[in-house]
C-alpha cells in the first residue's frame, strides 16, 4: 500500500510539473513569437530612419531641435567640436552657418583642423588642415569642410577645430547653435586671447553639423 | 450506543483513476485556473507591450548612464559592493538593480555564452520582464480586491501609461528596457504588496515572500519605506477600537514580520540622508506655480490630466485637484478609505520629497512644456492609475441598482486606455527610438580599446595585465565601461574585428 501511494503521489507530481510545463511553455512560444515579429518591425524602421539620416548631405552628429542665438566668432577665437564617426571614409565636415545682421558674411577665411584624440602619445595628432572660404555659404548658408578619407575612421574620435585669425577683420562669423535632445559633448570656445576663460554650454545646445563619409553608410543597426 | 465501524472499502481518492488522461487532464485544468498563471500571462503579455512602446534597447543595445557605471563594478568588484557602493553619492543602496543587472549577467551566460557585447541586450530583457511584472501584479495582489474587468483594465492601463515616448526627449529611451530607471517603478510594487497584506492577511511562506518584495523595494528606492506604518493598519485599528490588546498585536506575526522587515531593512540601508542629493548646477528656487506643477500637476493627478496637460495652469491643476479629491471623497466606498487615504499620502509624501531635494525638475518641466523627465514620476503615476480604476470599480460598486449606470466605469477606463495608445502607439517607433544611434560603435569601441591595450585590474588602475578593458564611452562624457578581458576578446575576435596584440602577454594570477 505504501509503494502504491507513493507511486500515486509520484504520477501525481509529474502530471503537475508537464501541466505547469506545458502552461509556461505555450506561454514562452507565444511571447518568444510577438518579441521577435516586433524585433523584425523595429529593425525595420531603425533601418529606414537610418537611411534618412545618412543622406548625401551628411550624417547628423546630434539631432537638433530649436534655434538659439548665433554663436559669433570673434578674432582668435578658436572653436573645438568633438566628434566621432560611426563608418569608415570620414572624408567631411558640414555645419551650419549663423547670420549676423542678417546677413552671412561674404569674405574672409578662417583655418580648420581635424585633430584625432584617440592616437597614443607620440603619434600624429593633427590629420588635416585647410582654410576655410566663408564666402562660399553665402548661398547654401553651410560650411564644408573636405579632406582626404579616413580608412579606418569608424568608432574614432576627433575634433573639429576653427581658428578665427586675430587679423580677421569685420563682419565676423558665426555658427548656428541649437538645442539638442542628445545631450552630447559641446563646443568649446577658448579665446579671442590666452588669458580669457574657455567658454563652455550647458549639455543639451549643439551644433548643426552633419559627418561625411566617402563610402555610402552601412544601414544596419 | 456507539454503531460498528463500517467494514466498506474506502473509496478511492479523486486523482486515483484508472483513466491516467482524466487525471492529467484535471491538473491542467487546475494549473490554468491557479491565480499564478494568469500573472504569468499576464507579465508575459506586458513584456510584448512594453517592448513594443521602446524597442531601442534590445535592438540596439547599450549601456546607458549608470547602467554601465554599475555593470562595470559588477563585473569588477562583484555583487555587493556593486549593490552597497554603486551610488558615488552614497546615499542610497541600489539591490535591486544590481540584482537585475545580474540576472542580465546571468541570461547573457545562459543564453549567448556569456558574450560582453549581448550583455546590455540580455540587461534591456530583464528590465522589460521586471517592469512587465511589477505592472502585472494586481493581477495576482488584488485578485480578491477587484472585479475581473478592472483588474484587467488596471492592468492594461498600466502597461500603456503615458511615459513621454513620442515626445523627442529622452523619455522614451530611457525608461523601459534601462535598468538604472527600474527602480522608480518599485514604488507601485510597494503599495500593492501592502494593499495586499493588509487585506489579505497573508500568514506563513506567503507572508515572508511579500515582506521579502517590501524588503527588496526599500533596498532599491528608499522612498518605500513610506509604505510601512501603512501595513500595521489593520492591527493599530484594532487597539484602537478595544478590540485587541497591545501584547496582543505585539505576537501577531503580520507584526512579528513587520518588525523584522523593519530592522532588515535599517540594516540595510542605514537610515537615509537626503541632503546627501543636490542638484548637479545651481538652480532657481520653486516659486508656487512650479510646486503645483511637480508635486500635483505632474506627480499626483498626471495620470487624470495627461490629455490636457500642456494645456493646464496652476489655476486649473488646483482646481482640478479640489474636485478629484472631493469626487473620491463622495463616491468611494466606505471599506476602501484607507486605500485613498494611504495612496493619497503617500503621493503627497513623494511629491513632497521631490519638491525639497530635485528643484530642478522645474526646469525640466517647464511650464507645462514637456513631461520629461517621466522616469522620475513613473512609479507615482502607477499609483494614481491604480487609484483611478479603484475609484472606478466603487462607482461600479454603488450603481449596482442601475444596470445602465454600472457600466459606464469601465467604459471611461476603457476610454482611457484607448485614448493613451493612440497618444502613444506602440505601432509607430518613436522619435526618442532613434536618439544616439549607437549601431556597431560599441563594438569598434571595444576593439579600439583592446589593440591600444586599455587594460585595467579590478579597482580601474591601469595595469598591462589587468582582468579587464576599460572601453571609454563613444560619445566622449567621462561614463566608461569595464568588461572582462578575455570573454571580451573571444567576442570581438568572433565577429571579426581585428583586435592587434589580442595574443597578450599571459596574465598574473
Amino acid at each position: 500500500m505504501p509503494a502504491t501511494r507513493a507511486r500515486r503521489r509520484l504520477r501525481w507530481l509529474a502530471c503537475r510539473a508537464i501541466a505547469w510545463g506545458i502552461c509556461l511553455g505555450a506561454l514562452l512560444s507565444a511571447v518568444g513569437i510577438a518579441f521577435r515579429g516586433i524585433e523584425a518591425h523595429a529593425r525595420g524602421a531603425l533601418a529606414e530612419w537610418r537611411a534618412r539620416r545618412a543622406s548625401p548631405d551628411g550624417e547628423l552628429l546630434a539631432m537638433v531641435r530649436t534655434p538659439l542665438p548665433d554663436l559669433p566668432l570673434a578674432p582668435g577665437t578658436v572653436v573645438e567640436q568633438p566628434l566621432w564617426a560611426s563608418h569608415d571614409g570620414f572624408c567631411g565636415v558640414r555645419f551650419e552657418a549663423g547670420a549676423l545682421a542678417g546677413a552671412v558674411p561674404t569674405s574672409g577665411e578662417i583655418i580648420w583642423r581635424i585633430v584625432a584624440t584617440d592616437v597614443p602619445a607620440g603619434a600624429k595628432r593633427r590629420l588635416a588642415t585647410g582654410t576655410l572660404d566663408l564666402g562660399a555659404a553665402r548661398d547654401t548658408g553651410w560650411f564644408d569642410v573636405r579632406f582626404p578619407p579616413l580608412p579606418t575612421s569608424a568608432g574614432a574620435r576627433y575634433v573639429l577645430k576653427l581658428l578665427v585669425p586675430a587679423e580677421f577683420a569685420a563682419p565676423t562669423p558665426s555658427l548656428a547653435l541649437y538645442t539638442s535632445p542628445e545631450g552630447r559633448p559641446t563646443p568649446v570656445i577658448t579665446g579671442p586671447t590666452p588669458e580669457t576663460p574657455p567658454t563652455t554650454f550647458p549639455l543639451g545646445t549643439a551644433l548643426h553639423l552633419r559627418l561625411i563619409y566617402a563610402a555610402p553608410p552601412d544601414q544596419s543597426p | 450506543m456507539t454503531s460498528p465501524p463500517s467494514t466498506a472499502p474506502l473509496p478511492p481518492p479523486p486523482t486515483a483513476t484508472a483513466d491516467g488522461g482524466r487525471s492529467f487532464g484535471s491538473d491542467l485544468h487546475r494549473v490554468l485556473r491557479h491565480p499564478f498563471t494568469a500573472y504569468l500571462a499576464a507579465t508575459t503579455a506586458a513584456v510584448v507591450v512594453l517592448f513594443a512602446r521602446a524597442p531601442r534597447p534590445y535592438v540596439v543595445p547599450q549601456l546607458f548612464a549608470e547602467d554601465g557605471m554599475w555593470s562595470s563594478l559588477v563585473h569588477t568588484r562583484g555583487f555587493l559592493h556593486a549593490a552597497f557602493h554603486g551610488r558615488p553619492e552614497s546615499d542610497y543602496t541600489i539591490l535591486g538593480n544590481i540584482l537585475l543587472l545580474e540576472a542580465g549577467k546571468a541570461w547573457c551566460h545562459l543564453v549567448h555564452g556569456g558574450d560582453p557585447l549581448e550583455y546590455a541586450r540580455s540587461c534591456a530583457l530583464v528590465s522589460y520582464v521586471f517592469v512587465a511584472a511589477v505592472v502585472s501584479l494586481p493581477v495576482l495582489l488584488l485578485r480578491h480586491r477587484l472585479p475581473p474587468s478592472f483588474l484587467a483594465a488596471l492592468w492594461l492601463a498600466g502597461c500603456v501609461l503615458p511615459l513621454g515616448i513620442h515626445d523627442r526627449t529622452f523619455s522614451g529611451f530611457e525608461i523601459l528596457g534601462r535598468v538604472s530607471n527600474a527602480g522608480f517603478v518599485c514604488l507601485y510594487a510597494a503599495f500593492l504588496l501592502v494593499w495586499h497584506r493588509t487585506t489579505a492577511a497573508p500568514r506563513g511562506a506567503r507572508l515572508a515572500a511579500v515582506d521579502l518584495g517590501l524588503l527588496a523595494c526599500i533596498t532599491t528606492n528608499p522612498i518605500c519605506a513610506a509604505v510601512l506604518p501603512a501595513a500595521v493598519w489593520p492591527q493599530a485599528r484594532a487597539v484602537w477600537r478595544g478590540r485587541r490588546t497591545a501584547a496582543d498585536v505585539a505576537r501577531d506575526p503580520a507584526v512579528v514580520g513587520l518588525v523584522l522587515l523593519a530592522a532588515a531593512a535599517a540594516g540595510l540601508c542605514g537610515l537615509p540622508n537626503p541632503w546627501k542629493i543636490r542638484p548637479r548646477e545651481p538652480v532657481p528656487p520653486l516659486d508656487v506655480a512650479g510646486i503645483v506643477e511637480i508635486a500635483l500637476a505632474r506627480s499626483t493627478l498626471y495620470p487624470v490630466l495627461w490629455p490636457v496637460y500642456r494645456h493646464l495652469g496652476t489655476g486649473l491643476v488646483l482646481a482640478a485637484t479640489a474636485l478629484v479629491v472631493a469626487l473620491v471623497a463622495r463616491v468611494s466606498t466606505p471599506r476602501r478609505r484607507m486605500v485613498y487615504l494611504g495612496g493619497g499620502a503617500l503621493l503627497a509624501l513623494v511629491a513632497a520629497v521631490l519638491v525639497v531635494f530635485r528643484p530642478e525638475l522645474g526646469t525640466h518641466l517647464r511650464g507645462y512644456d514637456g513631461t520629461f523627465p517621466d522616469r522620475y514620476f513613473h512609479g507615482q503615476n502607477l499609483v494614481g492609475v491604480a487609484l483611478l480604476v479603484t475609484l472606478a470599480a466603487d462607482v461600479s460598486r454603488r450603481a449596482l441598482h442601475r444596470r445602465w449606470l454600472r457600466h459606464v466605469p469601465l467604459a471611461l477606463v476603457a476610454c482611457w486606455i484607448v485614448a493613451a495608445v493612440l497618444h502613444e502607439p506602440p505601432w509607430r517607433l518613436a522619435p526618442s527610438q532613434t536618439l544616439r544611434p549607437e549601431g556597431r560603435l560599441f563594438a569598434l569601441r571595444a576593439a579600439r580599446a583592446v589593440t591600444a591595450g586599455s587594460f585595467v585590474d579590478e579597482r580601474f588602475a591601469p595595469d598591462p595585465d589587468g582582468r579587464f578593458v576599460l572601453i571609454p564611452n563613444p560619445e566622449g562624457t567621462p561614463r566608461k565601461f569595464v568588461f572582462p578581458r578575455e570573454p571580451l576578446i573571444r567576442a570581438l575576435a568572433a565577429r571579426g574585428y581585428a583586435v592587434a596584440g589580442a595574443a597578450n602577454p599571459p596574465l598574473r594570477r
